[in-house]
């Protein structure tokens, strides 16, 4: 293997954002892989959906909001966005209130893309 | 002989995840494989610490960690950022932010995500331990 190798990443966000910093440092390693110009692609999933609703406002618990990136990941090469529709239903949540640039995956794609993936991490 | 590089997110006695991670490892060495790197991440960084003080019935995961590292020669890495955040200092560190002491054992180096990357492309696979 080469170092100069592309490597397919698969991040999975499937806690919520807030009870623990999971999805955080989660998110930080997914930064760090697409500014390595590695392969990333992220899914959100289960409750990890949370992460995408707009107008959080964490101050009052004493958290930075580290979801604020999530509406600027073009900046960081970052394009394939994606969410997991029956997870969206089940929260009970419509699409609508997503930011638009999340486009929605079933579950069969989204076992499809972890078996093309070459690394899959789980937030 | 496959390659393994290990990520270690949990830490020690709050989850199973650190216990796990160094059954695992052993498991690995014992049926004649390598492993490149352990990265340790997120609260995974407190098995790097000098100061854990189990009681005596139980297994000393910080020190049991660093007798595998020692034994088998293996790069183990603390990440830099969640080991400041968490209070886990070498003594380079503890000067540059002023602070009276250093905890991490001498076994481990702190680096940063890089270092991960490295290890994936590395190794033929990479586990992830975590809470």
């Amino acid at each position: 293997m080469k170092n100069n190798q592309k490597l397919r990443h698969i991040f999975v966000f499937h806690h919520s954002p807030f009870a623990s910093d999971l999805c955080s440092s989660g998110l930080d390693l997914a930064l760090t892989m697409s500014a390595y110009e590695q392969d990333v692609m992220i899914i959100f999933l289960g409750d990890g959906v949370f992460n995408l609703l707009p107008d959080k406002n964490s101050q009052g618990i004493g958290v930075k909001d580290f979801t604020r990136v999530l509406s600027s990941l073009d900046i960081y090469d970052i394009n394939e966005l994606y969410v997991e529709s029956q997870s969206i239903q089940l929260l009970g949540m419509q699409e609508q209130q997503l930011p638009f640039k999340f486009k929605t995956l079933h579950q069969k794609q989204l076992h499809e893309e972890i078996q093309k993936a070459d690394r899959v991490y789980c937030y | 002989m496959k390659t393994f590089s290990i990520i270690v997110s949990g830490a020690p006695y709050s989850t199973q995840a650190a216990s796990s991670a160094l059954n695992f490892c052993q498991a690995v060495l014992n049926s004649g494989h390598k492993i490149y790197r352990l990265f340790f991440y997120h609260d995974g960084v407190h098995n790097a610490s000098m100061l854990c003080v189990p009681p005596q019935d139980e297994v000393n995961i910080p020190e049991a960690w660093s007798t595998l590292i020692r034994e088998h020669d293996i790069d183990a890495v603390v990440c830099v950022s969640s080991a400041l955040k968490r209070g886990i200092l070498n003594e380079q560190e503890a000067e540059r932010y002023e602070k009276p002491a250093s905890n991490l054992r001498t076994e481990f180096n702190i680096s940063g995500l890089g270092q991960l990357l490295d290890a994936e492309i590395h190794s033929d696979r990479t586990i992830h331990f975590k809470p």
